[in-house]
């Protein structure tokens, strides 16, 4: 009898993810990664242009039709190998997507999270060369005393918006910093550091996120990264959508006078909102560096290129899925999909900056497309309507006619 | 003696830090003010600031060359060309934070999202340009714009060594600046719709104002200083500029933020955020600070730790206008 029930619960939201209504949210994204690449193409179709007619002199000349072909195959450009690449590249985005995403569910701006990656990945690797562990429980206890410490970061920032009214902007941009030069004491302090080339001591085998070569990635390296992702997921869109933490932490979102008026602990929320964001991306940091032939290097500028940048994505990814847990999913993948397009753009010539260009114009008119769909939508009430009136009045003069 | 130095030194390097942040400050000020959020200026500072060093940079080689023999190499010359970088810049910035304008205020879109897409979308387009039509992605100029001394101005006995030497224009460019705003803000009827948008934009609405017009002028003021504001950032630290302004727009949303969204007070706080800078900066030449021998990865994080600090104990008195950030809509009374 139960068994029945369930099956027919599972039947019914199967048969939901047939029904086109269900997507609408997507629309406005789609439209506007529409237009991002239709802007990629004209931009790499002018230079093309300014190339062949000698407007300024480069010594490749870009392959514009190669260009464009090799842009949009992205991920698929050598088959299993870029794909299994794209899918390694796109754990950490979608994870860092995750965490301001879900900041911006409970109305906080989480542009913090570069600094909570950045410490996510400096536990996980003060872990990883500290202690010595069998292969299963070391990497384990590195991602978890990663996320943890993630977490408090995050819980820090919270904090101080909610007991001490930073902020959490501000508050966020400053032990974004903070977390660079605490990483460089840390490291150095602890001898973590190849003085020679000045990057982190190589983490040992068993520290390492479980990889091997999968037969259907064409022996491509991979590891558990995307799974990890993937779970997180579901796990986030679990809390959000079905725990009366998540309610709440979205009602606070949505109006913190309501909420508190609700009986709402809204600081309490607050802090817990941050400490979740912060875990999230400490799980992404974490993930980034725990793979072989991957270190922090001991520098700002590459420090900020190389691991800060990934929560800077975080913010493109969460924008483009429209805070939503599986919205992150989507455009996580996408966002590696079309840095793959990029990275291979330069066969052709071009720079592979073009795939941040891309990005960015999806970004801002992402951000028009909601006002965009709007309009269009009103149109076509507008439109439908007055076709209505139209065929009334149509039939009323038949009707007139008919009856002189 | 040996204090005497390196307290001018200690000022002076305030000073050249703390123009910038001022000056892009102010831009954020007056966006806020009148209700929308700019968190575009990251983006629009290092637009104004890449074009503009293009432009200066190609000036130098091909203009400058026959002017030189004549100025050889005066103050003249250089504030000259810095006024023409800081207007480029400021142009350059003006346009860009159009996108932003066009966006949150006659689009009606979420101010943040339109404004990273700016932040991302700049040095992503800076990179592209520099390594497709000038071959690296760093952008070189040769000019210093520090200033020895400014004439007879020198001699005045503490001033003179403050203000007239060793500084960039951009410092008198930032005064005036600062005291223009404030009578813009506080004193003029232009300034007192501003303010009204962002604090009842409906109120202001009912007695004719019109919001869209006051707030789009609003952020193409922080984008013009924004630009410019980045121009000065990349003349005062370096001969080269590579798609960077290292924060500095996100930093001027703290100083206005820590300045209360008040003129003067966004001074003290650049002025506070510009000598911690110098401090972490310098850490190791201050006898009093190598005494206590810290780590040298610590100095660094000092401008950004005491900020925090002052902040958590400033903010609970702090107050934002009151419609910054909040999307407005005739329709939504």
């Amino acid at each position: 009898m139960k068994l029945k029930i369930i099956l027919a619960k599972v039947w019914k939201s199967f048969k939901g993810l047939f029904q086109m209504s269900r997507y609408q949210g997507a629309i406005p994204s789609l439209i506007s990664i529409g237009f991002g690449i239709v802007f990629g193409i004209l931009t790499m179709f002018i230079i093309w242009i300014l190339a062949l007619t000698k407007v300024f002199n480069t010594t490749n000349m870009p392959e514009f039709f190669y260009g464009v072909a090799v842009l949009l195959a992205g991920g698929f450009n050598e088959g299993m190998d870029s794909i299994g690449d794209m899918l390694y590249a796109a754990a950490p985005l979608i994870l860092a997507g995750l965490s301001v995403g879900f900041a911006f569910k409970t109305g906080l701006f989480n542009i913090g999270a570069p600094g909570q990656i950045v410490v996510g990945g400096l536990t996980a690797i003060t872990i990883g060369l500290k202690i010595t562990l069998p292969a299963p429980w070391h990497w384990m206890l590195a991602l978890i005393a990663g996320v943890i410490a993630a977490g408090l970061w995050g819980l820090i920032i919270g904090a101080l918006k909610a007991l001490l009214n930073v902020h959490e902007v501000v508050a966020s941009i400053m032990m974004n910093y903070i977390s660079i030069y605490t990483a460089f004491l840390i490291i150095k302090g602890n001898n973590m550091v190849n003085t020679q080339t000045s990057q982190t001591l190589q983490l040992p085998a068993s520290a390492l996120l479980p990889h091997g070569e999968v037969a259907l990635f064409a022996y491509y390296d991979m590891n558990i990264g995307i799974i990890i992702a993937i779970l997180a997921v579901i796990i986030l869109y679990i809390v959000l959508n079905k725990t009366t933490l998540g309610y709440q932490l979205k009602a606070v979102g949505f109006n913190k006078d309501a909420s508190k008026y609700a009986g709402m602990n809204t600081k309490r929320n607050i802090m817990i909102s941050m400490t979740i964001s912060g875990m999230l991306a400490g799980l992404a940091g974490a993930i980034l560096i725990m793979v072989s032939g991957k270190y922090f290097q001991l520098t700002k500028e590459a420090m900020m290129a190389e691991v800060m940048s990934v929560g800077f994505d975080g913010i493109s990814v969460a924008l483009l899925g429209l805070s939503q847990p599986v919205g992150a999913l989507f455009a996580g993948l996408f966002l590696s999909y079309i840095r793959q397009g990029g990275y291979y753009l330069n066969l052709a010539n071009y720079m592979a900056e073009m795939a941040d260009v891309i990005t960015a114009v999806i970004i801002y008119f992402s951000a028009l497309s909601t006002a965009l769909y709007a309009l269009v939508k009103n149109r076509k009430i507008k439109f439908e309507a007055l076709k209505k009136i139209r065929i009334s009045k149509r039939k009323q003069e038949i009707k007139e006619r008919g009856e002189i | 003696m040996i204090f005497a130095v390196s307290f001018y030194d200690l000022l002076g390097n305030t000073i050249l830090t703390m123009i910038p942040l001022l000056i892009v400050a102010i831009g954020a000020m007056i966006c806020e003010r009148s209700g929308v959020t700019n968190i575009a200026l990251e983006g629009i500072m290092i637009m104004g600031a890449f074009v503009s060093i293009w432009i200066i940079s190609r000036l130098e080689w091909h203009w400058v060359e026959g002017v030189k023999t004549y100025w050889a190499n005066t103050n003249w010359e250089k504030t000259f060309l810095l006024l023409i970088g800081f207007l480029i810049g400021g142009i350059v910035g003006l346009l860009f934070s159009w996108f932003h304008a066009y966006a949150s205020i006659s689009m009606k879109a979420d101010q943040t999202i339109s404004a990273t897409a700016l932040n991302l979308i700049a040095p992503a387009l800076a990179f592209y340009i520099a390594r497709t039509f000038i071959g690296g992605r760093q952008v070189f100029f040769t000019t210093s714009f520090m200033m020895n001394r400014v004439g007879f101005l020198a001699d005045i006995p503490v001033l003179g060594d403050l203000f007239f030497k060793r500084v960039n224009s951009g410092l008198y460019l930032g005064i005036i600046i600062l005291i223009i705003a404030y009578f813009f803000v506080y004193k003029t009827r232009e300034g007192l719709r501003l303010r009204a948008c962002g604090e009842n934009p409906h109120a202001a609405d009912s007695l004719g104002v019109n919001i869209y017009k006051v707030r789009y002028r609003a952020v193409l003021i922080s984008g013009f200083l924004a630009g410019a504001g980045g121009f000065l950032f990349a003349v005062s630290t370096a001969t080269s500029f590579e798609g960077t302004v290292s924060g500095y727009g996100f930093l001027a949303i703290a100083v206005l933020i820590f300045g209360n969204w008040k003129p003067f007070r966004i001074l003290f706080a650049a002025f506070f955020f510009g000598l911690m800078t110098t401090i972490g900066a310098g850490g190791n030449s201050i006898d009093f600070i190598r005494a206590l021998g810290l780590p040298s990865d610590f100095y660094p994080m000092v401008p950004y730790l005491a900020t925090l600090i002052v902040l958590s104990f400033s903010s609970r008195s702090s107050r934002a206008p009151k419609a910054a950030g909040k999307v407005y809509d005739q329709g939504t009374r």
